[in-house]
């Protein structure tokens, strides 16, 4: 028996949370003859874990967005249960803690999943008093942008009806978080417990549009979730159903070229030389890779996708240091589970800290796993500090530089953490790994390292990036799903990232039936 | 040869873009540009800050660079920018007019020689060195010259005048042996505070096929060329022009050339080609560079090149942008003539004003850090003395908002040039499948970028380049 069929309906590069939602999507919709090639010998990409001296440890920022409680599923959450991939979702019962000795912050805000708002805005009025009514109507105004953003990226509309029925989208669309957030004349104070998730969009806020900040703002606020036993558990449950629906999923193998004629998708060559034959491709790896690398021969590759990719801007990519940590959190200075700290909260200085290797790292991102899943091992903490970095300083590491760079970037972002912590763990750190754009580029081939995607800027946001759908659109028969899509980075955008390419699959699927029939 | 050839272009500066459209115009269309960075144009760079562009790398032209202008009309742009104007002040940071026999009475008979030095040396080097201005450096070693007229319609002349061999010599020592020592007070200004190196170590070839006498004539009329977007506009619109834009974030890290093909790894997944141009740095000398230094780093480069290629030196050249209070705002561009003296090494040798009227635009200063006989200046160290010049100068910085020092002006020593550095490589051209065409293989011709931190057009290499490529038959 061959190990492939001569022919697939749709080959799915990469078997990560985009490419298994895709999957899942096309399956429900009845198109069933798929294939998922991923290059790994696990599914999920970087939703995985690892095992170290038999400490099961989370590789990711694991939280996931748009899940909302049973009964109030938000798109996310309600896919997972249509799709039948039961997964036990643990709430996070807080938003963060924001720990700013400079400006005299250290607060824990909470999610409460029936008014998060409202507990917000009584949260940040505690540490800034007289600020309740504009925070909270800061909060509903985000709301009601992510509303209309949710609904106008499945229902185009005329700008007419659009300015009556979503006129805070409007409103909002041109201008930039710190733009808009200075309408509401709020204390420095409180507009520093606002911005700490600017970093989950890897933009400073003078040039992050509002929509994007708003939306992040409203759907995490809303609660966040985690899955019971990391997110190794979660891809292993969506490859699972992917094959049960009756695709085929197959691990180790690497696509190297994308096949077109005539601008057309006709299959895929993998890496072991086997050609497989199919009419769609969804492609995981960037349009960076895709069209400077992938596409055979190179004369199909149309010149405005080169263009295109010129114009796009890689977002920020990851280093991290993640800990198995002797001892109790509490014995560690521990007290809750996701806390942003660091000297300052102004972006721009931030950015500016980022944007070099030589600096410690001014604002770090710690994720004490123990507060959000249950069943870690007694006694032990599993901490990780992350920072999100632009990739450029990294491209001119050396490979002898790279091992010491490591080491000084682990041990400077420790002692951030343990400002805030105040309790000295590095003698009981167990385990310790240390993530950079290289680890991340070498595990998962992604573009330079780059897990987020492309930039969020004025320039080039989510909402032009729709507009211009169809003229970013190149080679029949090819779509993307992955951190590059339309919804952005993250697990949970990854989701619908993949719905919306197997959404494209499918219009075109009926529209040549359509003209068949004709 | 085969038109369908599949070319590689190392780089996406002016070098390597021209390269394209000089190729595509030529016939060759299948090339691909791999460009490093996230963004054309290499030392033509224009950041943008407060909704205008400022200059980080090349600010200027004059009318007579030919390949610029091609550029232009390829792309339907103009130089569109504002008019640059110019002061001088000494190293206590008074203003002087160093030029004006009324207000250096002294200075009158000095003034009045060089003046006719100037028009001694104009007829000297369009009789004795004829020929001294053509593109590239072919044959000048052996007192020959073969290239293009520096003339609008750029006809190919050749010939013999043994005199050109003097053109190795450091421009200094050229200068006096002709009797015109005075006229490096005129050349000076648009070379030393360019970046371009001292006369006393730099071969004259080089300053005189950059600077020759039009051009010169052009800098002292002040009759520039400037783009309003920055320099770096040009190169982006060629980019948009051509047929196969340069392909962005492409790091190469290794070529293989064997059995007469080209095996280019790029961002880890190996490309085939029939060629390769390289128009980024064949080698840098003490490697600080990151990754990649030069291409004899990451090519499975030949004994020849690597031989050839080490004799390359480059200059240090170091830029700040900086803004000052409104107050401190100086009202034009100024040259310290006193700073371009090897003695005054890593101090501020010109800084530059672009705007007439806006009194918040960046400033960018220069400053060159290298000279064969002395201690480099660290970069850090040269930073901080340009920022105390400032003040001396009474303009001093407020903010530093951006810096980098930029691997500039490679070129090989007096010797090796008359040991025919050039011929040699010259005879490498193909060899290997592979053409050199970065900035080193030229610097001489009119339509290379001439102002601070300048780059080369490498327009004439390209020409060169395509005088290498034979023009059909068989391979």
């Amino acid at each position: 028996m061959k190990f492939y069929k001569d022919h697939y309906d749709v080959v799915i590069i990469g078997g990560a949370l985009a490419g298994m939602s895709a999957c899942l999507q096309l399956q429900a919709w009845g198109i069933k003859d798929i294939l998922i090639l991923e290059k790994h010998n696990m599914p999920g990409g970087l939703a995985t874990d690892f095992v170290r001296n038999g400490f099961e440890i989370e590789a990711t920022l694991h939280e996931m967005m748009s899940i909302g409680q049973p009964g109030k599923r938000l798109k996310v959450g309600q896919f997972f249960d249509d799709m039948g991939v039961k997964v036990d979702w643990l709430p996070v019962h807080e938003c963060y803690r924001v720990a700013l000795p400079n400006s005299g912050i250290d607060k824990i805000l909470h999610h409460d999943y029936d008014d998060s708002y409202t507990t917000v805005a009584k949260e940040v009025n505690e540490v800034c008093p007289g600020t309740y009514d504009k925070v909270h109507e800061l909060m509903c105004l985000c709301r009601r942008v992510y509303d209309s953003m949710n609904y106008l990226s499945t229902h185009p509309m005329g700008k007419l009806s659009m300015l009556i029925h979503h006129p805070d989208f409007v409103r909002t669309v041109g201008y930039t978080a710190t733009e808009v957030i200075n309408t509401f004349n709020l204390p420095k104070k409180a507009v520093e417990m606002l911005t700490p998730y600017w970093i989950y969009v890897g933009n400073r806020m003078d040039d992050l549009p509002f929509t994007i900040y708003a939306f992040l703002m409203a759907d995490y606020f809303t609660g966040s979730y985690v899955c019971r036993g990391f997110s190794h558990e979660m891809s292993l449950k969506l490859q699972t159903k992917c094959e049960e629906n009756g695709a085929q999923y197959e691990f180790n193998q690497e696509v190297e070229k994308i096949l077109v004629k005539d601008g057309k998708v006709y299959g895929v060559r993998t890496r072991r030389g086997d050609e497989i034959h199919c009419d769609y491709v969804i492609s995981g790896p960037y349009p960076n890779r895709v069209y400077s690398q992938m596409i055979e021969p190179k004369s199909e590759v149309p010149e405005g996708a080169i263009r295109m990719i010129n114009n796009r801007k890689l977002s920020v990519v990851p280093v991290s240091v993640i800990m198995v940590i002797e001892g109790t959190p509490e014995e560690n200075g521990i007290i809750n589970y996701s806390t942003f700290s660091g000297t300052t909260m102004d972006t721009n200085e931030i950015w500016r800290n980022y944007s070099n290797l030589t600096e410690p790292y001014n604002y770090i991102t710690t994720i004490c796993l123990n507060y959000a899943n249950p069943g870690l091992p007694e006694g032990y903490t599993q901490l990780s500090i992350t920072a999100l970095v632009p990739s450029k300083p990294f491209e001119s590491v050396t490979e002898e530089e790279y091992h010491d760079l490591k080491r000084r970037l682990a041990k400077e972002m420790i002692d951030e953490c343990i400002k805030i912590t105040k309790v000295d763990f590095t003698h009981r750190i167990t385990e310790i790994e240390v993530t950079t754009p290289m680890t991340v580029s070498h595990y998962v081939g992604a573009w330079k390292g780059n897990i987020y995607g492309y930039l969020h800027s004025m320039e080039d946001h989510a909402v032009a990036r729709l507009q211009m759908k169809e003229q970013d659109h190149f080679i029949e028969g090819l779509e993307f799903a992955g951190a590059h899509g339309m919804s952005g980075d993250g697990m949970g955008p990854q989701i619908t990232n993949g719905r919306a390419a197997a959404k494209a699959v499918k219009e075109d699927m009926d529209k040549k039936k359509e003209a068949a029939k004709k | 040869m085969d038109k369908n050839i599949r070319i590689c272009i190392v780089g996406g500066g002016p070098a390597g873009l021209s390269a394209g459209m000089y190729l595509e115009k030529k016939g060759y269309t299948n090339y691909t540009i791999l460009e490093r960075s996230d963004r054309v144009g290499g030392k033509c760079w224009s950041p943008h800050f407060n909704g205008k562009r400022y200059e980080m790398g090349a600010i200027m032209g004059v009318p007579s660079y030919y390949a610029v202008h091609d550029v232009e009309e390829f792309c339907g742009i103009t130089h569109d920018g504002p008019k640059l104007n110019r002061n001088y002040k000494d190293a206590r940071g008074n203003v002087i007019e160093p030029f004006e026999p009324k207000k250096n009475p002294l200075k009158i008979p000095r003034l009045l020689k060089m003046k006719k030095q100037v028009k001694k040396f104009g007829e000297l080097l369009e009789t004795k060195y004829k020929g001294y201005d053509l593109n590239g450096h072919r044959g000048v070693a052996e007192g020959r010259y073969e290239g293009f007229a520096v003339t609008p319609g750029r006809e190919k002349v050749e010939g013999y005048n043994s005199n050109l061999k003097d053109l190795a010599l450091p421009f200094k020592e050229f200068c006096e042996m002709n009797g015109v020592e005075l006229v490096q007070d005129i050349w000076i200004g648009p070379y030393t505070s360019f970046g371009y190196g001292y006369f006393d170590e730099i071969p004259a070839a080089y300053v005189l096929k950059y600077l020759d006498f039009q051009t010169t004539m052009n800098f002292v009329k002040v009759n520039l060329w400037t783009w309003e977007q920055g320099t770096q506009y040009i190169w982006e619109q060629l980019n948009e022009h051509i047929a196969h834009p340069a392909r962005l974030n492409s790091e190469i890290t290794r070529v293989e050339r064997k059995d007469g093909k080209v095996y280019v790894t790029v961002n880890g997944m190996v490309e085939e080609y029939d060629k390769i141009i390289v128009t980024a740095p064949l080698y840098v000398a003490d490697g600080n560079m990151g990754n990649n230094n030069g291409m004899v780093d990451y090519f499975d480069a030949r004994d020849d090149e690597k031989e050839l290629f080490s004799k390359i030196d480059y200059e240090r050249y170091t830029v700040q942008a900086i803004t000052t209070t409104p107050e401190n705002h100086p009202e034009i561009s100024y040259y310290v003539f006193d700073n371009m003296v090897p003695e005054k090494l890593g101090h501020l040798m010109v800084y530059y004003r672009r705007w007439k009227e806006n009194i918040d635009q960046v400033i960018t200063t220069y400053a060159l850090r290298t000279h064969k006989r002395m201690k480099e200046i660290p970069y850090d160290k040269c930073n901080e003395m340009v920022l105390e010049d400032l003040k001396t100068m009474h303009n001093p910085a407020k903010e530093v908002i951006n810096k980098w020092s930029v691997y500039y002006f490679p070129h090989v020593s007096c010797e090796d040039y008359a040991a025919g550095w050039y011929d040699k490589v010259e005879a490498m051209q193909g060899k290997y499948d592979t053409y050199y065409a970065g900035e080193v293989m030229s610097f001489g011709d009119m339509d290379e970028t001439a102002d601070p931190a300048s780059w080369w057009s490498a327009s004439s290499e390209i020409r060169f380049l395509l005088l290498a490529l034979p023009e059909g038959g068989a391979k």
